[in-house]
């Protein structure tokens, strides 16, 4: 009689020890198909076969500029002596072939996107002294063809400033975009040497300045 | 005679070359950039490195750092940050991958069950976040005015657009956590009987 309590006791214990095993697996499989068929299951639309084949195509863009020396050497405006003095000329406006500007941006042939060129100034021209003349003093214009007249002193002249602005347009591979940059001095301005950094950012033609 | 010759041959190549200066605008150290990619799309929460390419066709050497707009900057993970090195004549079918990686922010609300954390599912009905910038390559030679005069340095760049669509996933309810809670509670009471076995056996 004792031993059959033991025997049954014994089997009462390994059925409740079955049971979790199978509960822990159940909850194994379901966590499987939970993160592989589950996740999938429902994209499953119909029978139908089809066979496919790649279609493929890079487009590749690549442009390159680099400034003419004179312009790489600076925009200078040399000693001004007497004041207020307005549109002094930068030394290579018009020094030239047919007195045309020597201040350009080259693209370079190894380029396949026209590019639109974007000008500002990092600040005012300033001196070590902390002194100003305001950015609206240096005005600059621009043009892909370059003689006596042109890039011209007009109305279409702009003056630098703090943001990107656009300052040539579609210029081609192997183009050229010259500039004539132009100063202001109030007759009050401290004397001193004024700098500033002028910069050039070539973008493609679909790209704002920013 | 001869001498004549001599001095007619130099005054005609002094005006050749003269005319060269005069013609050909020689050119500083240039910078350029080459790209195949202004798109690309990136699951959130997920690092991706992007590469761009610099060549400097140019005849003189230089040297370009990579910088990119602000908002891109939000989630970059990886930027050289030191200037590299473009030899002159480098055409763009040689350019010089440069890499930046980026790690995109968990931007979409899940719905979840439990602790806004677990048991969650994923909709995706919210509208895609996409960062929208520019890859700025600067030429960092030196900035000066040359002698020393006032006037303005000059510095160029060359830029090309991206932009970083972040893709929303979208998943069922995942009872995961729950399926594994399970399985160790079973686990934790199936070795408690085996001991508890085991001691009524000694």
């Amino acid at each position: 009689m004792q031993k059959t309590f033991k025997f049954k006791m014994k089997k009462k214990v390994d059925w409740f020890n079955i049971l979790l095993v199978l509960v822990i697996l159940v909850a194994l499989i379901f966590l499987v198909l939970q993160n592989t068929l589950f996740n999938n299951v429902f994209s499953i639309t119909g029978h139908a076969t089809e066979t496919s084949t790649l279609s493929n195509v890079t487009i590749a863009k690549y442009l390159s500029i680099a400034l003419c020396t004179n312009l790489s050497d600076g925009i200078l405006f040399g000693d001004v002596i007497e004041l207020p003095a307005t549109d002094i000329n930068a030394t290579h406006n018009f020094d030239g072939a047919s007195t045309g500007s020597t201040m350009c941006v080259n693209v370079s042939e190894d380029a396949n996107t026209p590019i639109d060129f974007c000008t500002k100034a990092n600040a005012h021209l300033t001196s070590v002294d902390d002194d100003t003349i305001g950015l609206a003093n240096e005005t600059y214009h621009n043009s892909t063809e370059t003689n006596a007249g042109t890039p011209g002193r007009d109305t279409n002249s702009t003056s630098l400033t703090t943001s990107y602005v656009k300052s040539g347009y579609a210029v081609a591979a192997g183009g050229l975009n010259y500039y004539r940059f132009w100063l202001d001095v109030p007759a009050s301005q401290p004397s001193g040497n004024y700098n500033n950094t002028v910069y050039f950012k070539g973008v493609t033609t679909t790209l704002d300045c920013n | 005679m001869m001498k004549k010759k001599v001095i007619k041959s130099l005054k005609i190549f002094s005006l050749a070359f003269a005319l060269m200066l005069i013609i050909l605008p020689f050119v500083s150290a240039g910078v350029g950039i080459s790209w195949d990619k202004e798109t690309s799309l990136i699951p959130e929460n997920t690092k991706t490195c992007l590469t761009y390419k610099v060549y400097n066709p140019w005849p003189e050497d230089s040297y370009v750092q990579i910088e990119l707009s602000e908002e891109l900057m939000q989630i970059v993970s990886y930027i050289e940050s030191e200037a590299k090195f473009v030899p002159k004549q480098t055409s763009s079918e040689n350019a010089i991958p440069v890499e930046f990686c980026f790690k995109t922010p968990k931007i979409y609300k899940e719905d979840c069950l439990l602790f806004n954390k677990i048991i969650c599912r994923q909709d995706c009905t919210e509208e895609m976040k996409i960062y929208e910038g520019e890859v700025e390559v600067l030429e960092v030679g030196e900035q000066d005015v040359k002698g020393g005069a006032g006037g303005s340095a000059t510095a160029i760049s060359v830029s090309a657009p991206l932009r970083i669509k972040v893709q929303c996933v979208a998943h069922a309810r995942n009872y995961s956590v729950v399926y594994i809670l399970i399985a160790l509670i079973a686990l934790v009471l199936l070795i408690i009987n085996l001991l508890k076995k085991r001691k009524q056996k000694k």
